[in-house]
């Protein structure tokens, strides 16, 4: 039976590799798609050097996004957990759900002048108390003032 | 006033995220841990091999009280006490061709519809009722029982200690850095263990086979337990790589080898 399971494991992973890798990409296609579109909307953190008047209109805006690991990446970061150094296969993961949180929380401001004090966070979630030296998914949180002239 | 310029990014060169391709991340840390594990399990097993080897009956009482052990009565005229008989039976005529040390063995019979037989670090072999079901004729059970008291002549439970205490150290290394891989090194630490007592199995299949021709002066039905369990084994699953014990269709092969080989077969093997 250990062979099974082996086989079917062995099997499992290297399926997940090729989907998490053509969903990630995807993902990316997505991304940068809407960044271009996106780029005229500045985006910035500073929030008293710019000139507050003729103001129609100020709202804060956020823009979340929860992003899991595939099985491939989840695997290949308990190994490198074990000998410690860098954790590429989180990289892909913040970089992803930090963008998909800026572009939500722009576009959650159409039409908008600029997005002032911008600020991200991110947290871990989805582990389970049997799993908590593993992160299950990230969730990233970008939240601004939007202001419309 | 500043002026806000759109950046063009350099999709090619995302800084935040690692170009290294993840396989050969993979198949660099497989290679580390690998060579890692190598030498935890080396020294693990060279330590306890030492003290085993200085203390051996400390060793041998430690793996007893570590080891479950049963204690069953059976009811009279069950099938578990009538299986028994048989074993207490066979054990006595085997008794005067035992080329063993002074040693007092105990017989006990199990319910369980599961074909097996133990022998217990302390002196006691267990039985499934469900191997004397399968076995009907005297010497098929005889090769069972010899099969078990050939443990006990290699002295295969002091052998073994290091190698189960060097799994159990690794694997508690590996548990506490590990999640989701455990099954990969769990699977490959196994198959390295395994492997060992694969050849203690054909040893005390091979002390088996002496000890019932020496018994009875025939070994006809000696692979009859080994055929009947091949049947339920899938042949491509039964895998000598990740199992304790040889496949059963290769004990069959290399117990008749054997019997040709010492001239046991002027009487017959099934």
């Amino acid at each position: 039976m250990e062979l099974i399971s082996f086989i079917i494991a062995l099997i499992f992973l290297v399926c997940m590799y090729f989907v998490g890798s053509y969903i990630e990409k995807l993902h990316y296609d997505s991304i940068h798609e809407r960044e271009d579109k996106l780029a005229n909307l500045p985006v910035v953190t500073f929030d008293k050097s710019y000139e507050l008047s003729n103001i129609d209109k100020v709202d804060l805006v956020i823009g979340s996004a929860v992003i899991s690991l595939d099985h491939f990446k989840r695997f290949l970061a308990s190994l490198q957990a074990l000998v410690g150094g860098r954790m590429s296969s989180y990289e892909s993961l913040v970089d992803r759900a930090r963008r998909e949180a800026v572009l939500r929380m722009q576009e959650a401001a159409p039409g908008a002048e600029i997005i002032l004090n911008v600020r991200i966070e991110t947290s871990s979630i989805g582990s389970t108390a049997q799993q908590k030296q593993s992160v299950g998914s990230i969730e990233a949180i970008a939240y601004g003032t939007a202001i419309w002239k | 006033m500043m002026k806000y310029v759109p950046q063009i990014k350099d999709r090619a060169n995302n800084h935040n995220v690692s170009k290294e391709n993840p396989l050969r991340a993979l198949l660099g840390l497989l290679v580390f841990i690998s060579f890692g594990l190598l030498i935890l399990l080396t020294v693990s097993y060279a330590g306890i091999e030492a003290l085993v080897r200085l203390y051996p009956s400390s060793a041998v009482s430690l793996l007893t009280s570590i080891t479950p052990s049963f204690d069953s009565e059976n009811e009279p005229g069950s099938v578990e006490q009538d299986l028994l008989n048989r074993l207490v039976s066979i054990y006595d005529k085997m008794k005067p061709h035992l080329p063993l040390e002074a040693r007092s063995y105990n017989f006990q019979v199990i319910s369980s519809e599961e074909p097996n037989a133990f022998a217990h670090p302390n002196g006691t072999i267990l039985f499934n009722s469900k191997t004397g079901e399968m076995l009907k004729s005297e010497i098929e059970l005889a090769m069972i029982v010899a099969h078990e008291l050939g443990h006990y002549h290699h002295e295969h439970h002091l052998k073994r200690i290091s190698r189960i205490f060097a799994y159990i150290t690794t694997s508690f290394v590996i548990s506490a850095g590990f999640s989701s891989s455990n099954l990969f090194i769990d699977v490959a630490l196994k198959s390295f263990l395994f492997s060992y007592t694969q050849d203690q199995e054909k040893e005390a299949d091979f002390f088996g086979l002496d000890l019932v021709y020496n018994t009875y002066r025939n070994v006809e039905g000696v692979t009859t337990f080994f055929e009947k369990l091949s049947e339920y084994e899938i042949e491509w699953i039964s895998s000598d790589l990740f199992s304790t014990h040889p496949g059963s269709k290769k004990r069959v092969q290399y117990l008749k080898e054997r019997a040709g080989k010492m001239g046991y077969l002027k009487a017959r093997i099934h």
